[in-house]
């Protein structure tokens, strides 16, 4: 276990060490100079010569590539990700002020996934090549191919505009957080019920569920009750993977519903050339990243007692 | 003959081929089967609904629908057929390298795969793209940049099983080069196995091309790119959605070929679901 956490925390600060230079080299990427455009952002206009010069004496622009990295990784050590250049506020601030929406629509897409996806899985996985099982994997397939931002646009003309139901933009009452979770649960829901299934095949082929049938148990017992147990551990880490796609997904959906998440956040400082934004976005991402999996790797161990005494035995 | 017989029996594989097959003849043969030109623009008849002249109808600047999405079709299936064959490419190249010489070179390479692979694709492409200006060019800089390290990491693991085998030391014995190992031995042998997270990979690629142009940071506006198409017609979505809904469908349609026949590829080639699917 000690161990566990000791190999998590290395490559967490490896997974560190590689966003921060990642996002540095962004800056460095980009095209003409970026003091350029950050005083034409901020006046609105053109800067002479000795303007730049100046702005870059300020900020260190003008030291060597290796000393600026350097500094950029001490001042995010201290939590220090920049001024927004489009709000004047810190990017740190910008980004956790807005972190609650898109939490709310993460949590609620990640529960509504796990009450429809797994269950379908079950089923499917219990009765393999029946017509259910022929059906969702179908439906599944159709789940992971249609576009979010089309399938948020389509549920939008359905159900706010044709039926009036639901309000199509916005932020504020459950019925607001309707479409943007069903858009975004879509896609989840889709690869969990697979994962779901192949897992439970896999645990059905064991010999202990052989044991359990020759015992005349009940077949509902052995899937819900003895496969399951086994079959759920490996799901559980590929919800930690889901994060990423979640992450993504609310990108995109934040931006078509007008969600006011961290999301929406992201696409208008691209849209803005908001350089310290975009830095710290990857950086939030994995931070994100880094806390979802070693609470996955916690959630793994609970499950899985093999994991624990393997530790224990070395 | 035994390709053919396997797509006969296997009904995913054979809809994907089947679906595969109508959007490769579509973007071949797109003057031939369009009436109009998909950028002429009619303000005359803009915003048409669906009817026996225009098939889709048309959009905002009155070009004809149909022909745009079959035009269109041009766009996503080349370009991400493009960028799903570089990545596969340099991922094979650079796992086999991980993998073969092992050692040093391999934990570099390996630990850089497992932090890049921590990141989002599309959110890494968004930067990328957002910061270098949206172009289609800079489009397939961003999607290059993380998409070859799924293959990397995947060509690695095949490689490692591979160069234990006879072959390669009857290779090594007759004096061949590690080049020459893993271009004529390594690399061949661990293709068949990344074709099926290739044909994957192609439409989630569409998916992303999609999604980064409707955001206006991809394949931009005038081009008829089913994405940069939705993007423009956002503002009819209440009022004339058909410019909407088409667009939309060939998504979906070009992107679920490619996953059907995906999944029926690994059906065939993968042995352990091949088992599992049997019992």
């Amino acid at each position: 276990m000690r161990r566990l956490i000791v190999r998590r925390l290395i490559s967490a600060v490896f997974v560190m060490l590689i966003a921060s230079l990642l996002s540095f080299c962004l800056l460095f990427f980009a095209p003409g100079n970026p003091a350029e455009i950050v005083i034409r952002q901020q006046s609105g206009l053109d800067p002479t010569y000795a303007e730049i010069e100046l702005f870059m004496k300020q900020h260190d622009l003008d030291r060597p590539f290796l000393v600026q990295c350097l500094q950029w990784s001490y001042l995010l050590t201290r939590g220090n990700l920049g001024v927004s250049l489009r709000t004047g506020e810190p990017v740190l601030e910008e980004f956790t002020a807005r972190f609650g929406p898109t939490f709310q629509l993460a949590v609620a897409a990640i529960v509504l996934s796990v009450i429809i996806g797994l269950p379908i899985g079950i089923m499917a996985a219990a009765k393999p090549n029946s017509l259910f099982d022929h059906v969702t994997r179908i439906v599944a397939l159709g789940g992971l191919s249609v576009p979010e931002f089309w399938l948020g646009l389509m549920l939008m003309l359905c159900f706010s505009l044709a039926l009036g139901w639901l309000p199509c933009f916005g932020y504020g009452s459950v019925n607001h957080l309707v479409l943007p979770v069903v858009t975004l649960s879509v896609g989840i829901t889709a690869s969990l019920a697979r994962f779901m299934r192949a897992s439970m095949l896999e645990v059905l082929h064991l010999e202990y569920i052989k044991t359990a049938k020759a015992k005349g148990l009940r077949e509902a017992v052995i899937i819900w009750k003895h496969a399951l147990k086994n079959a759920l551990t490996p799901v559980v880490t590929v919800l930690g993977t889901q994060l990423g796609h979640l992450l993504a997904g609310a990108v995109i959906v934040e931006t078509v519903f007008s969600w006011p998440g961290i999301g929406k956040f992201f696409v208008d400082s691209i849209y803005a050339r908001d350089y310290p934004v975009i830095q710290g976005f990857v950086i939030i991402t994995a931070v994100m990243y880094v806390l979802v999996n070693l609470l996955v790797d916690v959630l793994y161990v609970y499950l899985d007692p093999r994991v624990r005494y393997e530790g224990r035995g070395q | 003959m035994q390709i053919l017989e396997a797509i006969r029996e296997n009904k995913l594989l054979l809809s994907g081929s089947i679906l595969i097959l109508v959007f490769i003849a579509l973007a071949v043969l797109a003057p031939f089967i369009t009436l109009y030109d998909p950028n002429d623009v009619k303000v005359e008849i803009r915003l048409l609904p669906p009817g026996e002249q225009h098939l889709m109808g048309t959009d905002g600047f009155g070009r004809d629908i149909f022909s745009r999405i079959i035009y269109g079709t041009r766009y996503s299936l080349f370009l991400a057929l493009a960028v799903v064959s570089v990545n596969l490419l340099l991922g094979l190249m650079i796992g086999s390298i991980a993998g073969y010489f092992g050692g040093m070179i391999d934990e570099l390479i390996m630990r850089t795969v497992d932090v890049l692979l921590a990141f989002p694709n599309i959110i890494l492409a968004l930067c990328i793209v957002g910061v270098l200006g949206p172009s289609i060019p800079n489009l397939l800089v961003a999607l290059v940049a993380l998409g070859w390290v799924g293959y990397t990491r995947i060509s690695r693991g095949l490689v490692l099983s591979i160069k234990e085998q006879g072959f390669i030391g009857a290779a090594k014995a007759l004096g061949g080069s590690n080049m020459y190992i893993i271009v004529r031995h390594i690399i061949p042998n661990a293709f068949p196995s990344l074709l099926v997270l290739a044909t994957l990979h192609v439409g989630h690629t569409i998916l992303s091309i999609a999604a980064l142009s409707f955001l206006g940071l991809g394949v931009q506006a005038p081009t008829p790119e089913w994405g940069a198409m939705l993007s423009e017609g956002k503002q009819f979505i209440f009022t004339y959605p058909h410019v909407m809904i088409f667009p939309g469908v060939a998504i979906t349609f070009s992107v679920l070929s490619f996953n059907l026949f995906g999944e029926g590829l690994r059906d065939i080639l993968d042995p352990r679901a091949r088992e599992v699917l049997n019992v």
